[in-house]
């Protein structure tokens, strides 16, 4: 089974999930959202590595996508780990509050 | 006639933009959660229609499987109210706005430079292996061999790294009286 829908529509739909991603990533004020929006993001430019892999028919794309969720995983332990030792500190997650280091 | 696979382009396409807008905007994070698993099932159905096989069934045993179970567990743990979660609103609207812009205009010059982008797709030849568990491994094992034991260290390091954050020393609890 084999796509008959151009590439093109492919990297546009991967750049929209990668827009919502990002304007998630601004405009949300919760580490714990951010760092789903995190994930939004790379899963979206995993979309457009396979979709770059299909087009020239290399499976190099499909190892890329393997090695993005592999420090996809990292990055989502490690940030959640580290929220929650914040909230052992501080007992909430708002990243106003968070300003120690912003000088 | 629109055929098969445009039908279900678009509606998978159609799903996984709502299913994003959603996980961008709803305030409380168990349901941007939710919404990003439904997210990463649909996309998982994108895979197939490529013809990927191999990362159809790895986005949905390790994203929407692995990935976001911790993302759940790490909610439910916490349990925050609203009050904790801080008040959302004032984004830095312009320097949003000059990102997505640049990013739609390297989107728009790479589909200039390249017209085939917008040809539909020669179909894969006859006995292609692309995209089989088979093909994806052989050239993880030999060809990307560096990448997969970089990965398999970086994995170890995430794993110490989070056991030293996240630990903390137990404290011997003291005894007062003989009460309870």
């Amino acid at each position: 089974m084999t796509t008959t829908v151009p590439f093109a529509y492919w990297l546009i739909l991967s750049f929209g999930v990668f827009c919502f991603g990002a304007c998630g990533f601004l405009i949300r004020k919760n580490a714990l959202s951010l760092l789903i929006c995190l994930e939004l993001m790379l899963s979206a430019v995993n979309m457009a590595f396979i979709t770059f892999a299909r087009m020239h028919m290399s499976e190099g794309g499909n190892i890329l996508y393997f090695l993005v969720i592999t420090v996809a995983a990292c990055e989502s332990a490690q940030g959640l780990a580290l929220m929650i030792n914040y909230f052992r500190l501080k007992q909430n997650i708002r990243l106003d509050d968070a300003r120690a280091l912003a000088g | 006639m629109p055929d098969l696979h445009h039908i279900l382009f678009f509606s998978f396409a159609a799903i996984i933009l709502f299913s994003a807008g959603m996980v961008a905007f709803r305030p409380r994070p168990v349901e941007s959660a939710m919404w990003l698993i439904l997210n990463f099932f649909v996309t998982a159905g994108l895979y197939v229609l490529l013809g990927s096989h191999f990362t159809a069934v790895i986005q949905v045993l390790v994203y929407a499987g692995a990935i976001m179970v911790l993302f759940v567990f790490v909610i439910l743990l916490l349990n925050l109210d609203p009050r904790e979660l801080g008040t959302e609103g004032g984004a830095s609207w312009s320097s949003l706005v000059l990102f997505m812009g640049f990013l739609s205009f390297v989107l728009v010059a790479l589909q200039l430079a390249t017209p085939d982008l917008l040809k539909a797709p020669a179909a894969l030849p006859e006995g292609s292996t692309f995209g089989s568990v088979e093909a994806a491994s052989r050239e993880l094992l030999t060809k990307y061999i560096w990448g997969f034991q970089l990965s398999g260290i970086i994995l170890l390091l995430a794993l110490i790294g989070v056991g030293l954050i996240a630990y903390r020393k137990a404290k011997v609890p003291q005894v007062k009286g003989a009460q309870a």
